[in-house]
C-alpha cells in the first residue's frame, strides 16, 4: 500500500506526532501506515483524511499486485 | 483522572485484596496451601500488571487499533505456546524422563505465559502488523 500522508503532512506542518495525537493513536501507528506496513481499518483511515482534509481514496493507494493477492 | 486510570486502581485494589486474603489464608491455614498461595500469586501479577499500564497509559493512547489488533495476537501466540511446552512436559512426565509437581506446572504455566506473551507483543509491535 502506498499512501501520500507524509506529503500532506508536510502540507499542513503536522509531524506524526501531531498527527497521531489528533487522532488518538501512537506515533508508530502513523509511522507503519506511512511506510506501508500496516494497512488501517476504514475508520482510522476516515479519520486521517479528514485531518488531512483530504478524501481517502486521494491517500491510500493499492497497486493491481496488491489487490489481486 | 481519567476513566482508564481509574480502571487500573480498581485493579490494583483488586490485586491488593487478593494478595491480602492469601496471606491471610496462608497464616490461618483455611484451606489448603496451594489454593492460597495461587491467590496470592493472582494478587501479585495483577498488581503488577495495572501498575505498569497505568505507568504506560499516562503516555500512550489506549484506543489504538493497531496495538489492540498486534497484543491480541501476541496473546493468541503466547497462549499456543504455553499449550506447547506443557503439552511436552506432560509427556515427558508421562513417560518418565522428569518428574513434575503440580506446583512446577504452575510454575511453568505462569512463566511461559508472562514471558512469550511480552516476547511476542514486543515482537509483533516493532514488525507493524500481522
Amino acid at each position: 500500500m502506498n499512501t501520500r500522508i507524509k506529503e500532506l503532512r508536510a502540507k499542513y506542518n503536522l509531524t506524526q506526532e501531531q498527527l497521531a495525537n489528533k487522532i488518538g493513536v501512537r506515533r508508530e501507528t502513523i509511522l507503519f501506515i506511512e511506510s506501508g506496513k500496516y494497512n488501517p481499518s476504514l475508520k482510522l483511515a476516515f479519520q486521517i483524511a479528514k485531518e488531512l482534509n483530504s478524501k481517502v481514496d486521494k491517500i491510500f493507494f493499492f497497486n493491481e499486485e496488491e489487490l489481486e493477492r | 483522572m481519567n476513566k482508564n486510570n481509574s480502571k487500573y486502581n480498581y485493579l490494583i485494589a483488586l490485586g491488593s485484596s487478593l494478595v491480602i486474603a492469601g496471606i491471610f489464608m496462608i497464616a490461618m491455614q483455611l484451606i489448603r496451601e496451594q489454593v492460597s498461595s495461587s491467590i496470592l500469586s493472582m494478587g501479585i501479577t495483577i498488581i503488577i500488571i495495572a501498575t505498569f499500564r497505568k505507568m504506560r497509559n499516562k503516555a500512550i493512547p489506549e484506543n489504538d487499533e493497531r496495538i489492540r489488533k498486534l497484543s491480541m495476537y501476541g496473546l493468541g501466540y503466547s497462549w499456543i505456546t504455553t499449550f506447547l511446552v506443557i503439552t511436552i512436559f506432560f509427556w515427558f512426565d508421562y513417560f518418565g524422563f522428569v518428574k513434575i509437581t503440580t506446583q512446577q506446572y504452575y510454575s511453568v504455566i505462569f512463566v511461559t505465559m508472562i514471558i512469550s506473551a511480552i516476547v511476542f507483543q514486543k515482537f509483533l509491535y516493532n514488525k507493524g502488523d500481522v
